[in-house]
């Protein structure tokens, strides 16, 4: 009888996992899960983000499910991301008088947090014995990861390396941005929203529009410049690295 | 809803089509950015048709990560062997970052009040 249902449940769990259905459901169910376990605990730690990847991670693991077929679903909720990077047009639209008072400040705070993110996690990565590979890879990971992703194939890191790092990249910053920023008596509007886009991207946009939405506009602005500026930056920055030996 | 989500989607479309025909070093959605910015500001976009689906995707914006993240489970081996590297470079920049930003944008601020 249990071989019965043994065999029963793993000849359809194969097809069933295979429907894009199944790693839809599976993300949006966890995340949602996430969501109420964040609400309950409000903590760093317990951020929506990592809550459901580790429960999804884990969910994989245990059936035996690999990340491709995941993926057929996943790639679905992925696709989003270009449409909702245009979508940050509008809270940009809305604050555009307040922004285009500020322009000055803002190129400049967001140009050098990201050559400093940039170099800072290149020389800590290569001083803790860090392969060129994955220093590479290293370089464009503050930026959002449609544009880091071109970047690393760009200056030869390996691109779904980076992705990962960007990603962690967003955590960390969603995570300690707005209580860091706090203890350095740095957490205005303004300063919170250009800080978490520029270091943390998407990630740290959707945690600064959670403060408020011109902290949101000011982070979508800041992750749009910074994504621009290490385009630009990092292929120079590379060959920099390159000439004072550090690869 | 449907009309706003058409028309983010075109000019999604539209961004990568110029990035391409330019061969400019940006991804395509952030040109789609730039525009969908341009057209409101001159009126030929309403903003009411496309706020409500704007606000569903980035009020859900962590969402869409998610996929992404779980990616790192490809990756297990090469993170375990260098975490050390990894971890301290990913927190200390973006720390570091983080507080080049914050202290030019809350300096320039108070110049700019006192001013």
């Amino acid at each position: 009888m249990l071989d019965y249902i043994l065999n029963t449940f793993t000849s359809i769990l194969g097809p069933i996992t295979a429907k894009p259905a199944f790693g839809v459901s599976l993300t949006l169910g966890l995340f949602l899960v996430a969501q109420k376990i964040h609400k309950r605990y409000p903590s760093p730690i317990t951020h929506p983000l990592l809550i459901s990847s580790s429960a999804i991670i884990l969910f994989l693991t245990l059936l035996n499910i690999d990340y491709d077929t995941y993926q057929q679903g996943g790639q679905l909720i992925t696709f989003l991301l270009g449409p909702a990077t245009v979508a940050l047009a509008i809270p940009l639209y809305k604050n555009s008088r307040r922004i285009s008072k500020q322009l000055g400040l803002i190129t400049t705070s967001v140009a050098a947090g990201t050559l400093t993110a940039m170099l800072v996690a290149v020389f800590i990565v290569k001083l803790f014995g860090g392969t060129t590979e994955l220093v590479l890879s290293m370089v464009p990971k503050s930026v959002t990861t449609p544009i880091a992703i071109e970047i690393s194939r760009i200056v030869g890191g390996v691109p779904s390396l980076t992705s990962v790092f960007v990603v962690l990249t967003g955590l960390v910053g969603a995570i300690l941005g707005p209580a860091f920023l706090y203890y350095t008596g740095l957490s205005s509007p303004v300063s919170t929203g250009l800080a978490l886009g520029t270091a943390a991207h998407g990630i740290g946009t959707g945690r600064a529009l959670q403060e408020g939405e011109i902290h949101g506009a000011y982070s979508g602005l800041a992750m749009g410049l910074a994504g621009l500026i290490t385009a630009f930056a990092a292929p120079f920055a590379v060959k920099l690295f390159s000439i004072i030996g550090l690869f | 809803m449907l009309k706003g989500f058409t028309i983010i989607l075109v000019f999604q479309l539209t961004g990568e089509a110029l990035v391409r025909l330019f061969n400019l070093p940006i991804p395509g959605p952030v040109m789609g950015l730039i525009l969908l910015w341009l057209a409101l500001v001159k009126g030929w976009v309403v903003l009411a048709v496309v706020e409500e689906i704007a606000n569903l995707l980035l009020d859900n914006l962590v969402l869409l990560f998610v996929p992404i993240v779980v990616g790192a489970m490809v990756y297990a081996d090469v993170l375990i062997e260098y975490w050390l590297a990894l971890g301290l470079g990913i927190i200390i920049s973006t720390l570091a970052g983080m507080l080049v930003t914050g202290m030019i944008a809350t300096h320039w601020k108070r110049k700019d009040r006192n001013a």
